[in-house]
């Protein structure tokens, strides 16, 4: 007998729905869209024994709510198309999500068979599921699968054939011998499909071993689980919705009855039920009957006695029942090792999320970052600095030589003007790639989320809004995305809160200007200074949030939320190399045009002299130039942080440009200060291999490095590198302006940068973001918070004979 | 089970992670985040991104937008609790 079948496959994305419909039909697939829609549509041929099935891949839901085009077209083709059996293909590690779109269809009132899939994952998780209880509770057969390996599909096929002949009344032919899964008579599967050959008895099929061995097929047709809800009398598969809530469907269902067409077209519980969620799809498809207001009376009376009731919508505790139900029969089927069990990922959770451990680890590792970032990538500055100091400066002066042009403002202006602006950008690149390395391991493990985790709960907890962390976060990579961060936030008043608050968050920009000062003055503690500095400004937000928020900002509590927390996995060296280099070569690429131009910008008043008796262009004292007059209009007012020259005056205004220019105006200015002096030859192969030697060395160097981080020195013969001009002319300026307490300082200069005016691109997001009035708060109120912390340290610090 | 979950934001006022909501449920966690799925479909809880939608950065210009911008670090997502879910109509 040549029998014909439509089979509709339904499950959630990534159960593994669609290896079994490949299995299934092999080549006999026809792909193309959902009538009117974009969604992809898959159909195919399976032919079992003498039986065709017409098997149909329902786009992966997780629900069938009509939310989205997917779950409206798997919901449409169960309701209108009425296929013979629906597979719901369940990930069975995931029962208790799988479940949801399962009662769902179930609910529809149409032959289902489920699909326990990815059963051979089973016992890895330590889990045991009771089939026989839950074919019982669903009143559905229920099938072990483990599709990958074309298991259990054999099971399928009969068990899907079998329900679809008897719930088309067809007569039932007598169960073929391979049927008997025990027996020794079990024909070769059709379609290249394995038997599912488990050990374990609880895997066989479970409808089964629900009803015992020699049940006739006919016993497919299972009654439900005999849920007989006392107020309705129910004896099908139902969600036991409670008494309330089944009144009202009862009453619906009442009226549901007078309208034959609804009737015919849909199951009137479901329908009853989808009013009460106020499905707009439904809502809409039932409006266009005549007459149907009174349904909606009724709904609506129905809507409003059940919110009087539970306080709650209706579609709110028809979910909360239907999970409930859910709950509930995932403990009495599911036995699982696991359940009582902490798995790692929480184990570990438990640690790096605790109110107190939590924050040591955070500190610990963020020291580890920072002193990493400057361990290794000091021996490849220094590389950097040496060969554009060196081999490079030399083949332009030879060049410039040659072509006469030696002491002109040309030479000047390569030599002093680009190589200086260019210096400035390449001494960044190691400095950030080594940064950027560790906060990507980190990021990929999963570790970082835990710890926006753990400050979003801090700052609550002390009364700030925990979202403000976030574009505080995104602060630490860039402030200007930080500031357009906040848009996030609706209420205004939090807004400019949390954009006050993201400058004091030490950006990447600051960063080389950390390394390079901490590096000269505290070279053994260079990265303990760093994440003093990082956590300096963090701690600073929070206290000047935390002031804030009790008096000029008070407001009601922020709405809370729920995070996602990746699992934890071992970072891919792809995938940190992907992290690294996007934003190395990304801040490069935005640092670049912004120091050359500062640089040339510099040069030029560098070279343009002011009150300076003979001096002309490109020929002037430096201190006579019109850039040292105009930072030596300001360097008084820094005498008491300690670093009053002119040349620290001059890298702090230019640092409003960008922090990233404080730096490379420094070498500029030295730079000047020094000029060097040709070679009489320049052999440009040997000094190819030079470089070539010396990056050699700074490689070798910066792996010497590694073990130091956490404080080992395995190379104890290290006594230190010569120290390059540019940090010789600092030191030596910063022990003559402070009157010998260079390292205090050098700190105080470091915490000016940290907190002083943001940059001008910065400051401009903040004037779009929060207008004019927070802009200026920000520009000045940052300077003078900057002047007064500065003065406070050297001067307290000179006081207690510290540095 | 959805209803437990709002009341257990509320009541936390702050941040709560799913594995924490899993425990207090005793539910898979991948059960918690399917019923959290359900409860943005019903505009009870909304994803909250870390940045405005559709703003492009001013600072390099080196991307499409904020969205890709490689300078930002990963943010988990985050649910917040809609305080005043919209009221859908009903026809009458």
């Amino acid at each position: 007998m040549n029998e014909n079948y439509r089979i509709a496959l339904a499950g959630n994305p990534n159960c593994g729905k669609t290896t079994i419909f490949n299995q299934l039909t092999g080549m006999n697939q026809h792909v193309g869209n959902w009538p009117g829609k974009t969604v992809e549509m898959k159909s195919g041929v399976c032919r079992f024994e003498d039986t065709t099935l017409d098997i149909i891949d329902l786009p992966g839901t997780y629900s069938l709510s009509a939310y989205s085009q997917e779950e409206i077209i798997a919901r449409d083709y169960i309701i209108h198309e009425k296929p013979d059996v629906v597979v719901c293909v369940l990930d069975a590690t995931n029962l208790e999500r799988n479940l949801f779109l399962t009662a769902q269809i179930r609910e529809l009132g149409v032959p289902v068979v489920v699909a326990l899939n990815m059963a051979d994952l089973l016992d890895a998780n330590g889990m045991v599921i009771d089939t026989e209880w839950l074919a019982k509770a669903l009143g559905s057969p229920v099938i072990y699968t483990a599709a990958n390996h074309a298991d259990g599909l054999q099971e399928l096929l009969e068990t899907v054939t079998e329900t679809a002949r008897n719930n088309s009344g067809r007569p039932i032919p007598e169960p073929h011998p391979h049927h008997h899964r025990n027996g020794s008579q079990a024909a070769a599967p059709t379609n290249g499909l394995k038997h599912h050959a488990r050990s374990h008895q609880h895997h066989h099929i479970a409808w089964r071993r629900a009803h015992g061995k020699g049940h006739h097929p006919h016993h497919l047709n299972l009654p439900a689980r005999q849920h007989m809800l006392a107020y309705t009398h129910l004896q099908d598969f139902a969600v036991d919705y409670g008494r309330e809530i089944e009144q009202e469907i009862v009453a619906l269902i009442h009226v549901i009855e007078q309208f034959p067409a609804l009737e015919a077209e849909f199951p009137t519980r479901w329908l009853a039920i989808k009013l009460l969620e106020q499905d707009a799809e439904i809502e809409a498809h039932v409006h266009e009957v005549p007459g149907s207001e009174m349904i909606f009376r009724a709904a609506e009376h129905s809507l409003t006695h059940l919110h009087d009731i539970y306080g709650s919508d209706a579609d709110t505790m028809i979910a909360d029942r239907r999970y409930g139900w859910i709950n509930g029969l995932v403990r009495e089927v599911v036995k699982s090792a696991t359940r009582s069990r902490l798995l790692f990922s929480d184990s570990v959770d438990k640690i790096v999320t605790h109110k107190v451990l939590g924050f040591v680890i955070f500190f610990f590792m963020m020291w580890v970052v920072f002193k990493a970032s400057t361990d290794l990538a000091t021996p490849l500055i220094d590389f950097i600095e040496g060969t554009l100091a060196g081999p490079i400066t030399q083949w332009v002066l030879a060049l410039l030589n040659a072509l006469n042009l030696q002491n002109s403002w040309v030479s000047s202006f390569l030599g002093d003007g680009i190589i200086a602006g260019v210096g400035g950008v390449l001494a960044f690149i190691p400095v950030l790639f080594f940064l950027y390395l560790t906060l990507a391991i980190l990021e990929d493990s999963g570790y970082m989320a835990r710890a926006a985790f753990l400050m979003d709960r801090t700052m609550h907890s002390l009364g700030l809004h925990g979202k403000s962390f976030l574009p505080m976060v995104l602060g630490f990579g860039c402030t200007v995305p930080a500031l357009y961060g906040t848009r996030t936030e609706r209420n205004q008043r939090d807004r400019i809160l949390i954009g006050l608050l993201v400058p004091f968050m030490s950006c990447s920009a600051k960063l080389p200007v950390y390394v390079i000062i901490a590096t000269i003055f505290f070279p053994r503690q260079a990265g303990l200074v760093i994440f003093a500095l990082y956590a300096m400004g963090v701690l600073t937000a929070f206290l000047i949030g935390l002031v804030l928020k009790k008096t000029l900002f008070k407001d009601k509590e922020a709405a809370p939320f729920v995070m996602e927390l990746p699992p934890y996995h071992v970072p891919t060296l792809k995938s940190i190399w992907l992290h690294t280099w996007e934003r190395t070569s990304a801040f490069i690429k935005k640092a670049w045009t912004v120091i050359l131009t500062a640089s040339i910008v510099i040069w030029l008043l560098l070279a343009i002299p002011v009150n300076s008796p003979g001096g002309s262009f490109n020929d002037v004292p430096i201190e006579e130039s019109a850039f040292a007059r105009m930072s030596q209009l300001f360097s008084p007012a820094l005498q008491p942080t300690g670093f009053g020259s002119w040349e620290s005056a001059g890298a702090l205004i230019t640092g409003i440009w960008g922090k990233e220019i404080v730096i490379s105006t420094y070498a500029q200015i030295y730079n000047l200060a020094e000029e060097a002096e040709p070679d009489d030859e320049v052999n440009v192969l040997a000094d190819l291999g030079g470089i070539a030697l010396d990056l050699g060395g700074a490689l070798f160097d910066t792996v010497k490095s590694v073990p130091l981080i956490i404080g080992i020195d395995l190379f104890e013969d290290d006594n230190g590198q010569e120290a390059s001009r540019l940090s010789s002319a600092i030191r030596a300026d910063f022990e003559q302006t402070s009157g010998g307490h260079g390292k205090l300082a050098a700190f105080s200069l470091l915490v000016f940068v940290l907190y002083y005016t943001p940059c001008l691109i910065a400051l401009n997001a903040e004037r779009q973001e929060l207008g004019w009035q927070w802009m200026l708060v920000t520009a000045f109120g940052q300077l003078a918070f900057a002047w007064l912390m500065s003065t406070l340290i050297f001067q307290g610090g000179r006081l207690l004979g510290i540095g | 089970m959805i209803k437990q979950i709002l009341d257990i934001l509320r009541s936390r006022q702050g941040v709560v992670s799913v594995r924490e909501l899993a425990q207090a449920l005793q539910a898979q966690p991948s059960a918690v985040e399917g019923m959290l799925q359900e409860l943005v479909r019903m505009g009870k809880l909304r994803y909250e991104s870390g940045h405005a939608e559709g703003e492009t950065c001013v600072t390099c210009g080196g991307c499409e937008g904020t969205d890709d911008c490689p300078l930002l670090f990963f943010v988990p997502r985050r649910l917040q609790l809609v305080e005043e879910p919209p009221t859908k109509p009903t026809e009458s």
